[in-house]
């Protein structure tokens, strides 16, 4: 069912096409169907949920960015989300419960990094009434971040959630899968800023959290923030998106990635400890 | 004095009035219901930013080109209106490629304005020309190059009826810097695209045909991508999932279209998607795709 015919057949064989406007195709079909039990199938179903939720394991020293995700969820569940492009994307789509059609903003298609920010300033200016919450990565979020300028000369209070691994992350995840830990131009090492004093700079409020147990009061200080506010969470490079299909293979194929042995960790960990300025150890400034 | 209290005193007697290129723009974006607009002005612009100055319309000034765009992009997602940006020529302009683009990619509605130079020197490289409509055809759903004043209106109306009609995409139009400055006898004109019928109304005999598929099934999924939001279809949707007892899967451009709470939400599907829906799909014996888009991502077996 697309409005737009050339949709049709473009790349799944269709069996029956349905062409036009999906609100009126959708009333009339309505109108069309009897009700149905499906109880055998929704308990198959069930039970899979049950089986093959999404999941992470929790940590109590470092912290999770599904964790993040879903204390945001928690603490405004009616907010307007906002995405970059990759791991922070995926994180967001999984982990936040989203409701409402029209608060989940992400470049699906093109895929576009610094996407989220600038989206996010123009869904508050288009919706005031609205938290509205960039869910960005420290990659994307550096390719718009000039806009911090507009966001706070025009008193636009959008709050951005930075999971900062210090990496290309989802680059970084494929060249460990598929590469064999070659990470090939994916490790930003010194040159990210202390986003926290970038934020300072423009004249937004930036926060940082370093600890798990510092991510519910640095979100409550943002949603508490009348101001544009950027949090840090300074989360750990080896994050995966998880589960994942390998390109090419069937959706039933689906592999559960479990976290890096630890010669995995010590390697990655010097690698970026080589490249990188130590990550400020400060407390998160409430 | 803004040129819409001319125009309203005029309507009963002529429907038209003198003004400048730059202040019927502002005009048709008023009449539009464009109450906000993201930019960066230029050199080219300046007869433009001018009328901005004068009018009444909010102007939110960026600090990149690319970022207007985005803005436009995030405003059009989050409200269902057109968004608006404006870019000069030639670099300005060319930065708000990547934003048209993901709009393109998308099908969000938007309008981008782009600055270029005077029309007797389009093409012989002056200073700060690019051929954006050019660059740009092939992600956008149209676009336009002004070459005078007077079509301005006509123009303005067609590229918001195209930019929100049917799938929705951005329209791009760009405004050589005379167009701006010549005057023009302003009317509001109806738009009339022989060559252009979206397919809005649905044949009868189609939705019979899956109706009595979705009756006969006996292990639907219902598959939804992000068209669902700019139909506004989502209420019916949620109707005929629960009717049906048919659990429900959206792209990464549906979430959100179905209550990821409800237990007939399967939440996304795809690379990163859950494993139940994933599932859910292979074990499908009909899948009802609205909107989907089945472009990325989606394995092929």
């Amino acid at each position: 069912m697309d409005v737009d015919p050339a949709e049709i057949g473009k790349n799944v064989r269709v069996d029956i096409p349905v062409v036009g406007d999906a609100k009126n195709a959708l009333t009339v079909l309505i109108k069309e169907v009897k009700p149905k039990a499906r109880g055998a199938w929704n308990d198959k179903i069930a039970q899979w949920r049950s089986d093959y939720p999404l999941k992470y394991i929790p940590d109590m020293n470092i912290i999770k960015p599904q964790y993040i995700i879903e204390k945001l969820c928690e603490l405004a569940p009616d907010a307007i989300i906002t995405t970059e492009v990759g791991q922070n994307q995926m994180w967001a789509a999984q982990f936040f419960i989203h409701k409402d059609p029209r608060k989940f903003i992400s470049s699906g298609g093109l895929g576009t990094m610094g996407y989220g920010f600038p989206a996010a300033i123009g869904a508050k200016v288009g919706r005031p009434d609205c938290e509205v919450i960039d869910i960005a990565g420290d990659g994307s979020f550096l390719m718009n971040s000039q806009e911090l300028a507009t966001a706070v000369v025009n008193d636009i209070p959008v709050k951005v959630a930075i999971m900062n691994n210090g990496c290309l992350g989802m680059v970084r995840q494929w060249q460990e899968l598929f590469f064999e830990k070659r990470y090939s131009a994916t490790i930003l090492g010194r040159g990210s800023p202390d986003f926290v004093k970038l934020a300072e700079a423009y004249g937004a409020v930036g926060l940082r959290a370093t600890k798990p147990a510092e991510v519910e009061p640095v979100i409550r200080a943002a949603l508490a923030s009348d101001k544009p506010t950027l949090m840090d969470f300074i989360i750990s490079p080896l994050e995966k998106v998880s589960p994942m299909v390998p390109a090419g293979a069937a959706l039933s194929e689906i592999l559960e990635l479990e976290w890096c042995e630890e010669s995995d960790v010590c390697s990655l960990q010097k690698i970026i400890s080589e490249t990188c300025s130590s990550i400020p150890e400060k407390e998160a400034s409430l | 004095m803004p040129p819409t209290e001319f125009i309203e005193s005029l309507d009963q007697s002529r429907n038209t009035l003198k003004m400048t290129g730059a202040q019927a723009v502002l005009e048709c974006l008023k009449r539009e219901g464009v109450d906000v607009v993201f930019g960066l002005p230029g050199g080219v612009l300046l007869p433009l930013y001018d009328a901005i100055y004068q009018s009444d319309i909010r102007h939110i000034l960026v600090r990149h080109e690319q970022g207007a765009a985005h803005m436009a992009d995030g405003y059009a997602r989050a409200t269902g209106k057109v968004g608006v940006c404006i870019a000069t020529s030639g670099p300005g302009a060319t930065n708000l490629v990547t934003g048209i683009a993901t709009a393109y990619m998308d099908s969000v509605p938007m309008v981008a304005i782009t600055g270029q130079v005077n029309t007797f020197l389009i093409g012989k490289d002056a200073f700060q020309e690019a051929d954006i409509t050019g660059i740009t055809l092939p992600i956008t759903k149209h676009n336009y190059l002004l070459r005078n004043a007077k079509d301005i209106p006509q123009v303005f109306r067609e590229a918001f009826y195209i930019a929100r009609s049917g799938r929705p995409g951005p329209v791009l139009i760009d405004l050589p810097r005379d167009v701006t400055v010549d005057s023009l006898e302003f009317s509001w004109p109806k738009v009339h695209l022989p060559g252009y019928n979206p397919s809005l109304k649905v044949h009868e005999m189609q939705i019979k045909k899956a109706a009595k598929a979705l009756m006969e099934a006996e292990r639907p999924v219902i598959y939804v991508g992000g068209g669902i939001k700019f139909a506004n279809a989502h209420q019916e949707l949620f109707e005929l999932a629960i009717k049906i007892n048919a659990p429900v899967t959206t792209t990464l451009m549906g979430v959100g279209c179905f209550p990821e709470d409800h237990p007939l939400s399967l939440g996304m599907l795809g690379m990163h998607g859950t494993r139940y829906a994933n599932y859910a799909i292979q074990e499908s014996d009909l899948i009802m795709a609205v909107e989907p888009g089945l472009t990325i991502e989606l394995p092929a077996r």
